[in-house]
């Protein structure tokens, strides 16, 4: 077996494993306090000055229950490249907004794991949204890559 | 001995569902008022009359709060008081056997996802379509889960933003001044020589020791006749620009606010204020002093 099989078969896989449990709880973590105290959370949405009322909170109301739905699939396995999409998706999105505070000068909440935490946004909070948004990237690959090898070994499975 | 004296060290989030069933007074850790302020405040909890909270806040008297409202303003964080040591396990048994619930329902749900997985068509699923469509796809049903989950959950919750409708009216009035446009010093810059209203909210005395060039004084302690007779010349669809001394000032975001009231619709607040100015193009005193 030649290193590229080795690498292929048992580190993908388990870094693949690693990374989707600890998104997973990440998610999780971080969605149950804004569904407990959506209000806190409404706040935080607005007090980033990038969108309007109504969009605000929609924001608001949907965006911690993706979490959590992303959440229990990574830790459950299942629709996994769909939520390391997600995943992929809301990293990307945290970035923009967290850059676009620390552009404009806002002095605010993050709101990222307690939307009633005060801890405030800075370079700690971008550099995490960016850690986020690249691991899921390069989970969703190698989860792109398993898939793959999964779909040859069936067809030539022999019947 | 803190638990001797009555007093129990805070153990978790308490939820209306807790307040509701408790026999205990408990101090509860408040906003004084709705909107983006901090937790600043502390009501006494005197256990439940007609479905409504018993609410104390000396000096006031006693006052009855629907659960509903107490969501906002409440970061669901209390103090237990009793004389006697407290259950805390009898206290948040229907929590704990609510949350053992959805678990189990959580689990249940990824083991029968799992088994659907294997009654699927799996050569459907692996060799004509795509895996990356196949994500994308995922992808948009965790999408529209999310946003049913979402309006399901706050339509039929007490605590929902869609079913208290006035906590969350109160929370965008509070914000109001975060949906009103920022404009930055270059852009100010070539709006000096447009049709731009700037006005300045500083302390009338600020204004007369430098501001921008032809902006108008409407001060933030000016009342509401003297905020209309300053701006009774500028058109209703005029565009406005406001400032006050510096980022940290919101002077310039109250009185956006009382213009937008007036029936003003085009206004912009340049947040850098004057401090930016100056900092940036230096001090000119104005022709018009």
């Amino acid at each position: 077996m030649n290193f590229n099989k080795i690498t292929r078969k048992r580190f993908m896989p388990g870094f693949a494993l690693v990374v989707r449990l600890g998104l997973g709880c990440m998610f999780l973590y971080s969605s149950l306090p804004k569904i407990r105290q959506p209000y806190d959370f409404l706040s935080n949405v607005y007090n980033f000055e990038l969108v309007g009322p109504k969009l605000g909170l929609l924001v608001a109301m949907v965006l911690p229950w993706a979490e959590l739905l992303v959440g229990i699939c990574l830790i459950g396995g299942i629709f996994v490249s769909g939520a390391l999409l997600v995943s992929i998706g809301m990293g990307a999105m945290f970035s923009f907004v967290i850059a676009s505070a620390l552009y404009r000068g806002l002095n605010i909440s993050c709101g990222c794991f307690s939307a009633s935490s005060t801890e405030q946004i800075g370079y700690i909070t971008l550099i995490r949204a960016l850690v986020i948004m690249l691991i899921s990237a390069v989970a969703y690959l190698i989860q792109i890559v398993i898939n793959n090898s999964d779909q040859r070994t069936l067809l030539c499975r022999p019947t | 001995m803190a638990q001797f004296s009555g007093v129990m060290p805070p153990v978790g989030k308490l939820t209306n569902r807790e307040l509701l069933q408790s026999s205990y007074p408990i101090i509860l850790h408040v906003k004084s008022e709705i909107g983006p302020g901090q937790y600043d405040h502390y009501e006494l909890f005197l256990g439940t009359e007609n479905n409504q909270a018993r609410l104390f806040d000396p000096p006031n008297p006693i006052k009855l709060v629907n659960f509903r409202e107490l969501v906002p303003q409440w970061d669901g964080n209390g103090l237990i008081i009793s004389a006697e040591p407290i259950d805390i396990r009898a206290f948040f048994a229907s929590t704990r056997k609510r949350f053992m619930l959805y678990a189990a329902a959580a689990i249940v749900a990824i083991l029968v996802m799992h088994r659907a997985k294997r009654w699927l068509p799996g050569e459907l699923l692996n060799t004509r379509t795509r895996l990356f469509g196949l994500s994308v796809t995922q992808a948009g049903g965790f999408a529209l889960v999310a946003l049913l989950c979402g309006i399901i959950y706050h339509f039929a919750n007490d605590a929902g933003l869609l079913a208290n409708a006035n906590a969350t009216a109160s929370i965008q009035q509070a914000h109001a001044a975060n949906f009103i446009p920022k404009v930055s010093e270059k852009k100010v810059h070539k709006l000096l020589d447009s049709d731009t209203v700037f006005i300045d909210a500083r302390f009338a005395r600020d204004y007369k020791a430098g501001h921008l060039d032809g902006a108008i004084s409407v001060p933030v302690d000016a009342n509401d006749v003297e905020c209309q007779k300053a701006t009774a010349d500028i058109p209703k669809d005029a565009r406005i620009v406001m400032y006050c001394q510096s980022a940290s000032c919101t002077f310039a975001e109250k009185v956006a606010i009382k213009l937008i009231t007036d029936g003003y619709s085009n206004i912009s607040i340049f947040r850098g204020g004057w401090a930016e100015w100056v900092a940036k193009n230096g001090k000119k005193e104005d022709a018009s002093l």
